[in-house]
């Protein structure tokens, strides 16, 4: 006879006709997952796991496994060959991975001269304009790409070795002023179809590699530095990305270089681990998006902004619907991609910090900013934050942190933003593409003033405040701001700001 | 620096990774700030705490934030 389970005390009772052998039996399989879902978080851990990799067959699968799941994550081919090189490289020669990436990284930059689709779009146009002359448009891309590199090169050796010199000492300056005197010389003199075509793309490559040409000038400034030729490999990496340089550039990724083989073996774990993980992350977000957009009719932010414009304003809860899916379904994509990349990079035996890390659990706005895009945060603090932070206002510590996160959440999002217009502009004209860039400006300032704030503010969420208080209203706030923020985060021009604003107060029922 | 001074920046440095919830031991060499365990925004304070403490003026046109990222680049940086 089959007695009837006892409930413990604390404990909820069975439901009548279980038992508790066929509970057990029920919990079984999440139990074994739930054992596997352990030891593959904690294989970077397991010594056994970790000598395994650490012989040449274990190696070898390691990396036939990281390639098989990298090709299924929508690299294309010229991708997936300079990763699949540049990987071929750092396994082949682990002691000199520095020299490894480098030299891919020109082939690197020559196999894929544009990190920005629109530039890759655009540079079709520009070479049909100048067709006729014979020449093959993807060897003139290369030979640009190529002059690029010397230029490139040749502006830091010119640093390295006159860095006390005005200029030298302030790169980036010099950086924003060439670019600016070539977009100006492309935009405004007339110039045969040949050269015009020859000028826009070096623009590209160049407004491509800005920011990883940035940190190879201010890694010359540092003590163990290395040659300038050396830096320029560091342009485009082999792990790819858009202009976002994920790792940074090379003095940072010789910080997080495995020292040892047991080290190596670790840091290519954690890789496999979040490639996996990006992979898992980038077919589920897929997958969002289809049924939000197919199975639930959800239009998108652009679409429900074009019909508002059109007097065809969505319900309320409709409209903060789309914000919030249009929301998560961004932070999840951006953090896919990232992981994506990070692992490519750990993978050549650098274990570098994640470029997002558990965003929805930030209290604060401050501390989503940092979790949410780790390197594009990292370019506006190092390049505008702390340049002003060091500078300006320093009687004031207060007013010296606003205006620090002003230069940089306000001035130089906006900046690195607009980057990715300058593509558009032989076809729309600069005073469109600024016309369009507005919104961009107002998304820039409010997320500048929340950020202040966020900083300012003394009273952070303390867990002795209650659970509602301490792990939910924060944010939820950190949700609602940036969701509501969305309404102005796009470049593109063809939507006016009063639109934007009515779209808003739409959502407030005003 | 005297060791009151290395004792001081210390506990600067204990105070705000306690802050963030990293209550871990971390030695004079340790990276602090390339290692995720202290973010830009600890780095705006433990600026402003060294000005303070050390009646000097952090930064410049070379300033970077790897110049902080163990106590000994911050003693390097300070004497």
């Amino acid at each position: 006879m089959e007695s009837q389970p006892t409930a413990l005390p604390g404990q909820a009772r069975p439901a009548a006709g279980w038992t508790r052998g066929a509970i057990a039996g029920a919990l079984a399989p999440i139990e074994t997952l739930l054992a596997w879902r352990r030891a593959w978080l904690g294989m970077d851990k397991n010594p056994k796991a970790l000598l395994f990799v650490q012989s040449r067959t274990g190696a070898i699968l390691l990396h036939l496994a990281f390639l098989g799941i990298l090709t299924r994550c929508w690299l294309d081919s010229a991708q997936l060959a300079v990763a699949a090189a540049g990987l071929a490289a750092c396994f082949l020669f682990p002691a000199k991975r520095i020299q490894a990436v480098s030299i891919v990284g020109i082939l690197s930059l020559l196999a894929q001269p544009f990190r920005d689709e629109a530039f890759e779009r655009h540079a079709s146009g520009w070479l049909a304009q100048a067709a006729g002359t014979g020449i093959d448009p993807q060897l003139y891309i290369a030979a640009i790409a190529a002059l690029f590199l010397a230029a490139a090169w040749g502006a830091l050796a010119l640093q390295d070795r006159f860095r006390g010199n005005p200029v030298g000492r302030r790169p980036l300056v010099a950086q924003f002023a060439v670019l600016i005197s070539l977009v100006a010389a492309a935009a405004s003199l007339p110039l045969p179809p040949l050269a015009a075509a020859g000028l826009w793309t070096f623009i590209g490559v160049y407004a491509s590699s800005f920011w990883l040409l940035g940190y190879a000038f201010a890694n010359l400034k540092m003590k163990d530095r290395g040659s300038p030729a050396l830096h320029t490999g560091y342009l485009r990496p082999f792990w790819g990305g858009d202009i976002t340089p994920i790792g940074k550039g090379m003095a940072f990724l010789r910080k997080f270089e495995a020292r040892d083989d047991t080290a190596l073996a670790a840091t290519r774990l954690k890789a496999l681990k979040l490639l996996v993980w990006g992979f898992i992350l980038q077919k589920m977000n897929v997958r969002i998006e289809i049924f939000l957009a197919d199975g639930i009719g959800l239009p998108g932010l652009r679409e429900a902004l074009i019909a508002q414009a059109q007097g065809a304003a969505v319900e309320p809860h409709i409209g903060w619907a789309i914000l919030l899916t249009n929301f998560f379904t961004k932070v999840v994509g951006l953090a896919a991609t990232g992981h994506i990349l990070v692992a490519m990079v750990r993978m050549a035996g650098f274990g570098i910090p994640r470029n997002t890390a558990k965003p929805f659990a930030s209290r604060t706005l401050a501390e989503f900013w940092n979790r949410y895009y780790y390197y594009f945060k990292e370019i506006l603090v190092d390049f505008f934050f702390y340049p002003a932070f060091t500078r300006f206002f320093k009687k004031s510590p207060k007013l010296r942190v606003a205006f620090a996160t002003f230069c940089a959440a306000g001035v130089g999002n906006a900046i690195y933003h607009f980057m990715y217009l300058i593509g558009d502009i032989p076809e729309n004209g600069i005073m469109e593409l600024l016309y369009g860039f507005q919104s961009y400006l107002i998304y820039a300032s409010a997320l500048a003033g929340g950020i202040i704030v966020s900083q300012l503010n003394s009273s952070r969420p303390r867990p002795e405040d209650g659970f509602l208080r301490y792990e939910v209203v924060p944010r939820v706030v950190v949700t609602l701001f940036f969701c509501t923020l969305m309404v102005f985060d796009d470049l593109r021009p063809g939507i006016e700001l009063s639109t934007r604003f009515a779209y808003l107060f739409n959502l407030i029922g005003v | 620096m005297s060791s009151l001074q290395r004792d001081r920046l210390r506990a600067i440095i204990s105070g705000l990774l306690a802050e963030r919830g990293d209550i871990r031991s971390f030695t004079d060499t340790e990276s602090l700030f390339l290692s995720g365990r202290l973010d830009s925004m600890a780095a705006t304070n433990l600026i402003m705490a060294i000005e303070a403490e050390f009646e000097i003026e952090v930064g410049g046109i070379d300033f970077d934030v790897s110049m902080l990222d163990s106590v000994e680049e911050m003693c390097t940086l300070v004497s």
